[in-house]
């Protein structure tokens, strides 16, 4: 066994093909999160998938490196385990917290791939290019609905993938990394990935979710502001492009109905006329603070709110619902990480950038949907750890196994 | 006075002051606004509870000092997409006689001892459904898409339930259902006669049949044309979850002026029940009752001024005692409240706004300190740089 392993160790081969092997099921793994996750049966094509790169990166790093993980992890980590307090003494919903175990796994399996790839331009290729794959297999499954869009039909697709605000989220992630991308890297040969990003906003348009739209708002702004020294007049010209695309857009026959939604949305916050649905959020969302205060250290458990407030659904506020669901710890656990990333790399120029904008993007969007257990809020807490990680020179980790060559 | 100076400047006096003065905020708490409403929607959640019922109504009606009419499908609309999501629970309905206070009978039913409640609508367009048909929005499920018009000199049209057509066709020797529609039955309301037009005919069965059938017992659906001295009323479904029935409570008062609308409690499914309590909230005062709580905040703010003055001094952020005791008493006040609820199950000392207030201040005091220790550590870093350098010059 000794000599396999001397023999696997020495072997270049060996290495390439393994890391080959985690490069692949990770850009799988991606594309299936809202390709087939949320899909009965199919979601067994993801869980094997992530069984494959679990296997592919502990295998890789058992033989050539490390197997460790961040200590921002920890904050992530302790809250799937305070999650299991108010679940065993309120809501008992096991299963629920089981999935936020399952989520927490795929974090540390994600950030040791990661590491494994080590690149981090192609690591951000690789999201933007799985979730591209995802938009054209959206494309073709919809493209009859697509035509009815175009001919001024009032719908929203995605339902057959997942929810729609959760594809929103997917399709945000693809735009802000593409943007990260092309601004802070700045190089031409990234000017390819607009194809990309318009299929992104493609896709996340015909979902109709406000939240899409408002988060990709949110977090380009963000990025424009801080590229703004740097780039001033590009930064400017995008974002008055931006508004223009926008308002044009909203002109077309089957975005209406989006367009009034939105303005709905918007007045409702300053008191104006409203939508039915921006009252029930709000409702739902002040109905979550109440309950959780009832309840402050521990919360009501995995979907607590939606089994004690009688109403049967989440408040579509992920802070409302941390709070209700987890007590005032737990909402505190959930957010230090992101919060944390960004002051350590507050100073650190290249990466500040996706940092400082995912985090204002993760925080404004917790009072739009709840994403406390969504795939794509661990995907991005990955690679925020990540990022956070390599940019700081005496970040704390802890080291399970170490290779020593 | 050195004793007494020793005293106030004392570090313990300054973690008392703190204990102090969020306790303050919980014991005086129930003299806000808010609080009224929070206790009314707990009485009613509990009035609930102890009837073995799903539902209490409470009505609103126009008491005649004013021409307002009250909105009838805008408000089922709203009231149905913020509690009844999964279409399982009754939220809202527009009535008339839910309290049973007058006495209507349909004549055509002899022996009948029934008195009809009245539920009404401003639209009437019904919907295919499952093979049947709907009502425009109330989910009242209905045998026919309906004539909602009058025959020869009919007062109005109705709909009458499955087991009462059953019954006129039976009296009548009819044998299908759709012979009755377009003829009138007699329905009386205190003595006097109307005619009335059968449109069509409900199913006695879902949720919304059942919770109205609890709630306010046998009913003939109608338009807006209503018996004299019958009152429109717009019926709220309370339920055992607080906060429901608090926004609902809410929605009455900032919807329905005092000057122009009344209240009643329906107690047609109620056996044990306290008008008076249960409708207090839309007859409270609200103009001065709120002083007291805002002079509570106003003390607790003053305690937590001055003894936040005194932590800069005593607040030592590696002292890890400190910080046990900083927590401990932080979390005794809330602790302590929310034990009274679990005893007493009264939110006397546990109300909503008082917790928000606490949440508030706890964050003011977290945020001081967190800034005093940065100050300290910055100043000694400046501190031991100066010294540093002082050394090198010798």
């Amino acid at each position: 066994m000794r000599k396999l392993i001397f023999n696997l160790r020495n072997s270049k081969r060996v290495k390439l093909i393994l890391r080959r092997f985690v490069m692949a099921f990770l850009f799988l793994y991606i594309f299936s999160l809202p390709a087939f996750s949320y899909r009965s049966v199919f979601n067994y094509v993801s869980y094997a998938l992530m069984l494959f790169l679990t296997i592919s990166t502990l295998a890789y790093c058992f033989l050539y490196s490390e197997i460790s993980f961040n200590v921002l992890l920890t904050f992530l980590l302790l809250f799937c385990v305070w999650a299991f307090l108010g679940t065993v003494l309120y809501s008992q919903q096991f299963r629920d917290w089981l999935t936020l175990i399952l989520l927490s796994i795929t974090l540390i399996v994600f950030t040791l791939s990661f590491k494994c790839i080590s690149n981090d331009e192609l690591l951000f290729l690789f999201i933007v290019f799985a979730m591209f794959a995802f938009a054209i297999y959206f494309v073709i499954y919809y493209r009859n609905d697509f035509l009815s869009l175009i001919g001024g039909k009032n719908i929203r697709l995605g339902r057959y993938f997942a929810n729609e605000n959760a594809i929103g989220s997917f399709m945000t992630i693809g735009i802000g990394t593409s943007f990260y991308l092309i601004f802070e890297r700045f190089k031409k040969r990234y000017l390819f990935l607009l194809l990309p990003i318009a299929a992104f906003f493609v896709v996340g348009f015909s979902t109709g979710s406000k939240a899409f739209l408002l988060s990709t708002f949110i977090i380009l702004i963000v990025f424009l502001l801080l590229n703004s020294k740097k780039h001033p007049f590009i930064s400017i010209s995008i974002f008055v492009g931006i508004i223009i695309a926008i308002i044009l857009l909203f002109q077309l026959p089957f975005l209406s109905s989006y367009k009034d939604r939105i303005i709905y949305s918007i007045s409702g916050l300053f008191g104006g006329a409203t939508d039915t649905s921006t009252i029930t959020r709000k409702t739902w969302q002040e109905y979550g603070f109440c309950l959780g205060s009832k309840n402050l250290v521990t919360g009501y458990g995995c979907n607590g709110f939606s089994i004690y407030s009688g109403v049967g659904s989440y408040t579509h506020s992920n802070i409302s619902e941390v709070f209700c669901d987890f007590g005032i710890v737990g909402l505190i656990l959930f957010y230090l990480t992101p919060i944390i990333c960004t002051i350590k790399t507050f100073k650190n120029k290249q990466i500040s950038f996706f940092v400082i904008g995912f985090c204002v993007y993760f925080i404004l969007t917790g009072f739009l949907t709840v994403n406390y257990y969504s795939k794509s809020t661990f995907l991005l807490m990955a690679l925020l750890v990540h990022l956070t990680e390599k940019g700081e020179r005496n970040g704390k980790i802890f080291v399970i196994y170490r290779y020593n060559c | 006075m050195t004793l007494i100076k020793k005293v106030l400047q004392s570090k313990i006096t300054s973690i008392v002051c703190i204990f102090v003065a969020l306790i303050n905020i919980f014991l005086f708490g129930s003299f806000s606004n808010d609080f009224v409403l929070e206790e009314n929607a707990s009485d009613i959640s509990e009035l609930v509870k102890n009837n073995e019922t799903e539902y209490a109504t409470i009505s609103v009606f126009n008491n005649g000092n004013s021409p307002q009419t009250l909105p009838v499908s805008s408000e089922f609309y709203s009231m149905y997409s913020i509690f009844n999501i999964n279409e399982n629970k009754c939220t809202f309905a527009a009535t008339g006689n839910a309290n049973k206070n007058h006495d209507i009978q349909i004549k055509d039913i002899s022996n009948s001892e029934k008195n009809y409640s009245i539920l009404y609508a401003d639209y009437n367009r019904n919907k295919e459904y499952n093979g049947h048909w709907k009502h425009d929005f109330y989910p009242l499920e209905l045998m026919f898409r309906g004539e909602n018009s009058r025959s020869g000199d009919a007062y109005s049209f109705c709909y009458v339930s499955q087991t009462d057509a059953n019954t006129i066709m039976s009296l009548r020797g009819i044998d299908n259902y759709e012979s009755l529609i377009g003829t009138n039955i007699r329905v009386v309301v205190d003595s006097t006669e109307y005619l009335y037009t059968i449109g069509n005919i409900y199913y006695e069965q879902n949720y919304f049949y059942q919770g109205l059938a609890e709630t306010i017992g046998d009913f003939i659906f109608t338009y807006t044309t209503f018996p004299v001295g019958v009152k429109k009323e717009n019926t709220y479904f309370l339920n055992s979850f607080q906060y429901q029935n608090k926004y609902y409570l809410n929605r009455i008062i900032s919807k329905y002026d005092k000057n122009s609308f009344d209240v009643e409690l329906n107690t047609f499914n109620l056996k044990k029940y306290d008008r008076d309590r249960l409708l207090r909230f839309f007859y409270h005062n609200d103009t001065s009752f709120n002083w007291v709580f805002v002079f509570s905040i106003i003390l607790s703010s003053l305690l937590l001024f001055y003894s936040l003055a005194w932590a800069w001094f005593f607040f030592s952020p590696k002292n890890k005692i400190d910080l046990v005791i900083i927590v401990i008493t932080l979390c005794l006040p809330y602790l302590l409240a929310r034990l009274s609820f679990e005893m007493s199950k009264s939110i006397l000392f546990f109300s909503y706004s008082s917790t928000v207030v606490n949440l508030i201040f706890i964050a003011v005091i977290l945020a001081t300190l967190a800034i005093f220790a940065f100050v300290k550590e910055h100043r000694k870093k400046i501190v031991r740089n100066n010294s540093y350098y002082e050394k090198i010059d010798i």
